[in-house]
């Protein structure tokens, strides 16, 4: 255990000291600078756009349309929706419409201001309900509605669930668009290859093999002729999937046209306007629990704002559809969920993919209807809380793990000493005039990695040297998550030996095979399982070369550990390092690729069962808080998370997960909101799009479970996500707890605490904020 | 982004030189945190301007001195000059937690006090301070032109003031009556509690005599178009004991005052009880009366 707490980051040290590259600070040999002109409309036809007035400015050296774009016109991970180029329409306020390229940032500017764009605006729609009206103009043409997808799932009679049920509850939540507001804007250089129609494309880039695919089909070349090299990133959250894909499409049409290396970095408001943001859900939650506190039945639906385009919604959406009804055990449920097409900014993946939005909700009513039968919400949790062999709304047998649900919630519980606080608190409240306080909880279960989204499996190469030092290159990529300490971790396991001896390479979809996106807190699961796999062959090669040495009868008196090899029959020992000489003289190949495929899953679309995930983990977290009733501020003393993680490879590494998306989480639930009107973001900075800051939060308090999984490598599986998801609906709780009273929309803002409802203003003044 | 040219000066009188035979309108910068801003978003307010006059070198501007009557303020000197300066720390708390508000610790290491004046926000959290310890300005023209305004003349709405365009901020000047005597408040509500623009702030301080209120002073920030003294409830204070059922009285009055003054937005519902409570809150705490 000791060991693992002390894992020092692989690339902490070029991170601290400011060596590391990221793509801003990445230079080529007559590398321009590329920019690109948005709409001016949130909906609006393409009439003809004039840049030869941009041309003839000094230092312009090209500029591209889609008519420039060689092959296809779009890209999309699911459908093939989305121009990087607006072609005949803008569909958004972020659409390109054009690119320049020139030799300054400046010129580009002013580039920018001489094309001439004319547009036919077209009536544009901004609501969800808006859009479904029968009446309401088709926004995509390649759908025949403005729904763009529809996950159903039934099991059971609802209507007779509801029959036997004491207490039926209907409730509407609404959550908001969120911007991933990662430290880095995106960054791309694309650079044109010695060789014809090659290219290289360097960028803050979250899943290179994807974007490969979508500048391969733009370029109109094969995969081989584009090259993702990965620059150190500077965060992603989800959000540095298809948004770098279109960034790169761009940057890689302006060389194509320049025939020289191209960088675009977007500036932060470009960065907020441009790219996808979470979905804002409609919620409507029916649930009938008789008076025991059974949950008879469930009807939720939900309806999920796309914007533009399809991107992620159909994955986004599948995964509310499978967790709608959370960690619970119910007979009847009827679930639906929309995907809408409207004129809003585009929707996509952003960490939580669809679960912070239903855990919001869904654990919001539990404590609601708790309170309506008259008992604490962690009863009601207790009596339908998933256990060790529950099945779940889509008829999964929840088995061959560990269902750790109760586990991690008497732990939260225990920790946040959850009852006395309540009570304390009930005494404080009665006598405080102006503050409040309250305890809230929420729990949830998620599957892991992609489950029945699509095809799972990753590669990994790991390449010991005759040193006994290693080389490490997996198909998923470091993000910022920590992943190449980890998998060196996972590594340098298998080989008894510290961390410190492996490097991991960088990525580049060239040297590495393409192993599915960095998605879906499938790195450490599935990545971790591959780079284990190929230390394992090379592992077993190294034992075959050192049998004589060591006088070893078996392989399997072969052990490594604390960097030696070790007969365990004999106790004769060399070093680790000896033993890879002697594997690299006797001819043997010590590196390998570790390929690894994840167990089936399925789903029936039609009623939406099936074993989504293979394997599941299971969370809880307190939100234990004080609200300012006369100002209407919120502040959360006390965060509690309780994360069922299999098996803490890299311990440092969890905690920094935790904290993340616990602060993460609360900005979600108290003060982020990309306020949309009429199609344009109005704070596009982070100076009026509010992320948490450090002095805008107190303790939290991780609490790491660990119960091994048998898919999982040394049986460590998914956490990324998990953390993110709770915090709101444990912060709802803990408000309603404080003041008696519930909220069904996030953020909790001052206004609504204060007036009981959010205030927009309507148009911007200096003055205000 | 917009595009300028960039000057510099040794001393004083050269700068004051260049000022003057400038036929456009030049923009003085100081700690830039305010006019980077503006020039990266090509702000229209710099329409026009295309050259900047960095003052940040002199050093006359950043000194922090008394007499008998006054203490005097470089406007060149940073937050955290004032911050830790004794002086302010002495005379003027009020404007210390002002400025310990203000950003974040680089915010206020680069931001000025000068530049939080002349850029004129309506939430500029140094001036409902500078207004209630009835600051001065000293604007120089050349070396000899020198006009004087109070903080709350000076500004004349949001983003407007007095300052000529051959005109700079010399000195800030307080006066020193009482002052150790007082008693001072600052309360300031954000959306959060770092790197927030002011929502509402409320600043006062008061000299007691007799456990009877003799002389207090309100100023509300972030509500008015202009930075005013909150007359009525300071005149309806004045000669009272400082207690809970009064003070409540004085904070709604403080509320009325302003919003009878900017009438109904979309915030009022928010801000008008807020106010009022905000005013309660840092008058109790000035009085050192408690409240939960
Ligand atoms: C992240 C961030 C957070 C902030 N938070 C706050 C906050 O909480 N509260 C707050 O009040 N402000 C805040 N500000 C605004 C800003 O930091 C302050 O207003 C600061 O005091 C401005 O000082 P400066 O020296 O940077 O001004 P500059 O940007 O240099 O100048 C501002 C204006 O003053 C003029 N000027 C400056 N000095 C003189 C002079 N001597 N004579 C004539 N004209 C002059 C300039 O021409 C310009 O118009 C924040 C800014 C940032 C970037």
């Amino acid at each position: 255990m000791d060991e693992k707490r002390n894992i020092i980051r692989i690339d902490g040290y070029e991170k601290v000291t400011g060596r590391a590259k990221y793509c801003g600070d990445l230079y080529f040999d007559r590398m321009l600078y590329g920019k690109i002109l948005r709409s001016k409309y949130a909906h609006a036809k393409i009439l003809n756009i004039n840049y030869e007035k941009a041309l003839e400015i000094k230092g312009v050296h090209g500029v591209v349309t889609s008519w420039d774009v060689p092959g296809e016109k779009t890209i999309g991970a699911i459908r093939f929706d989305h121009f990087p180029f607006a072609t005949d329409k803008a569909l958004y306020s972020g659409d390109g419409i054009a690119a320049v390229a020139c030799e300054s940032e400046e010129i580009c500017d002013r580039a920018l201001e001489a094309i001439n764009v004319e547009y036919e605006e077209l009536p544009a729609i901004f609501d969800m309900f808006e859009a479904m009206k029968k009446e309401s103009p088709i926004i995509k043409e390649e759908f025949d509605s403005n729904i763009l997808t529809h996950y159903p799932l039934r099991k059971g009679n609802v209507e007779q669930g509801f029959k036997s049920s004491d207490l039926i509850l209907e409730r509407e939540f609404n959550t908001q668009f969120v911007e991933h507001a990662y430290i880095e804007t995106e960054a791309v250089i694309a650079v044109p290859g010695e060789a014809k129609d090659c290219y290289e494309i360097y960028g803050s880039i979250q899943c290179p093999h994807s974007t490969r695919k979508g500048v391969a089909r733009t370029m109109g070349v094969p995969l081989k002729n584009i090259r993702i090299i990965q620059a150190n990133m500077g965060g992603a959250f989800g959000g540095k999937d298809d948004s770098m894909t279109i960034l790169a499409v761009r940057a890689c049409v302006l060389a194509k046209k320049t025939n020289r290396p191209v960088k675009v970095v977007y500036s932060r408001e470009e960065s907020i306007i441009d790219t996808y943001k979470r979905h804002p859900y409609n919620l409507k939650y029916k649930i009938g629990v008789s008076k025991d506190g059974k949950i008879q039945a469930m009807k939720v639906l939900m309806y999920a704002d796309s914007g533009a385009y399809l991107s992620m919604t159909p994955f986004v959406t599948w995964r509310s559809v499978v967790q709608a009804t959370g960690p619970y055990e119910v007979e009847n449920v009827e679930t639906d969920i929309y995907g809408i097409a409207t004129n809003n900014p585009y929707t996509g993946a952003f960490r939580g993919f669809g679960s912070p939005q239903i855990i919001y909700a869904q654990e919001s009513l539990m404590d609601e209807v708790a309170e309506k039968l008259g008992m604490d919400g962690v009863e009601l949790r207790r009596i339908n809380g998933y256990k060790q062999g529950s099945t779940t709304a889509s008829c999964q047998k929840l088995e061959g793990h560990k269902v750790s649900l109760m586990e991690a919630m008497d732990k939260v519980i225990e920790k946040s000493d959850y009852f006395n606080k309540k009570e304390e608190f009930k005494i404080y409240n009665a006598k405080s005039e102006r503050f409040k306080k309250g305890i809230g909880l929420s729990c949830s279960f998620r599957g892991c990695s992609l489950g029945a989204e699509g095809t799972d499996a990753t590669g990994a190469i790991v390449s010991v040297q005759a040193d006994g030092s290693i080389y490490i290159l997996a198909g998923l990529a470091e993000n910022g998550q920590g992943l190449k300490t980890t998998f060196s971790k996972i590594a340098a396991d298998v080989f008894g030996i510290d961390v410190s001896n492996c490097s991991y390479l960088p990525q580049d979809t060239g040297f590495i095979a393409d192993g599915g996106p960095t998605v879906a807190s499938r790195s450490t699961l599935m990545g971790g399982s591959a780079v284990k796999l190929g230390a394992e062959i090379v592992r077993d090669r190294i034992k075959d070369s050192v049998k004589k040495t060591l006088e070893a009868s078996s392989l399997d008196d072969i052990v490594f550990e604390n960097g030696k090899v070790i007969n365990i029959k004999n106790k004769k020992e060399i070093e680790f390092k000896k033993a890879c000489e002697i594997a690299y003289f006797d001819g043997k190949n010590i590196t390998a690729y570790g390929w690894y495929k994840a167990p089936d899953v399925y789903w029936d679309e039609e009623i939406g069962q099936g074993p989504a995930y293979f394997t599941y983990v299971y969370g809880s977290q307190i939100a234990e808080l004080t609200v300012d009733t006369w100002t209407g501020k919120i502040f959360v003393d006390n965060a509690y998370a309780a994360h069922d993680v299999g098996n803490a490879i890299n311990y440092t590494g969890t905690l920094g997960q935790i904290y993340g998306g616990v602060v993460q989480g609360m900005g979600y639930g108290l003060f982020e909101e990309v306020d949309v009107q009429d199609g344009f973001i109005k704070n596009t900075n982070l100076d009026e799009y509010f992320i948490p800051t450090v002095k805008d939060f107190g303790n939290i308090y991780p609490i790491v479970i660990e119960n091994p999984d048998k898919y999982g490598p040394s049986g460590g599986k998914s956490l990324g996500e998990p953390t993110i998801e709770l915090m709101s609906s444990a912060i709802n709780n803990a408000v309603s707890n404080a003041m008696g009273k519930r909220f069904y929309k996030i953020p909790i803002d001052l206004e609504t605490i204060v007036t009981g409802k959010q205030l927009k203003r309507k148009q911007k003044r200096g003055s205000e904020a | 982004m917009k595009y300028f040219d960039y000057f510099s000066f040794d001393t004083l009188g050269e700068t004051l030189e260049f000022l003057k035979k400038q036929k456009h309108f030049v923009k003085i910068i100081s700690g830039g945190t305010d006019l980077i801003i503006e020039f990266r978003k090509n702000s229209p307010k710099l329409e026009n301007i295309d050259k900047v006059l960095d003052i940040s070198r002199l050093r006359v501007l950043k000194v922090i001195e008394e007499d008998n009557d006054y203490v005097y303020i470089g406007p060149s000197c940073t937050h955290t000059e004032i911050v830790k300066n004794d002086i302010i720390n002495k005379y003027f708390p009020a404007l210390v937690e002002a400025c310990l508000s203000i950003g974040c610790l680089q915010t206020r290491n680069q931001g000025t006090i000068g530049g939080n004046i002349v850029n004129s926000s309506p939430s500029a959290d140094t001036v409902p301070a500078l207004v209630s310890y009835n600051a001065e300005l000293e604007l120089l023209k050349d070396e000899n032109i020198e006009r004087i305004f109070k903080v709350k003349d000076f500004i004349k709405g949001p983003y407007k003031n007095e300052l000529a365009k051959d005109e700079m901020l010399y000195c800030i000047r307080i006066p020193k009556d009482n002052t150790e005597d007082r008693l001072h408040v600052f309360e300031k509500l954000g959306r959060r509690n770092a790197l927030s623009i002011t929502r509402i702030s409320v600043c006062a301080n008061a000299l007691l005599e007799d456990g009877k209120i003799k002389k207090i002073t309100i100023v509300p920030g972030a509500v008015l178009p202009r930075f005013k003294n909150m007359k009525i409830a300071e005149d309806f204070l004045t000669g009272k004991k400082p207690q809970k059922e009064v003070l409540r009285e004085a904070s709604e009055l403080v509320a009325k005052e302003v919003f009878d003054e900017v009438g109904e937005r979309w915030s009022t519902p928010y801000k008008k009880p807020v106010l009022e409570k905000m005013a309660f809150v840092a008058l109790c705490k000035m009085f050192k009366i408690e409240i939960i």
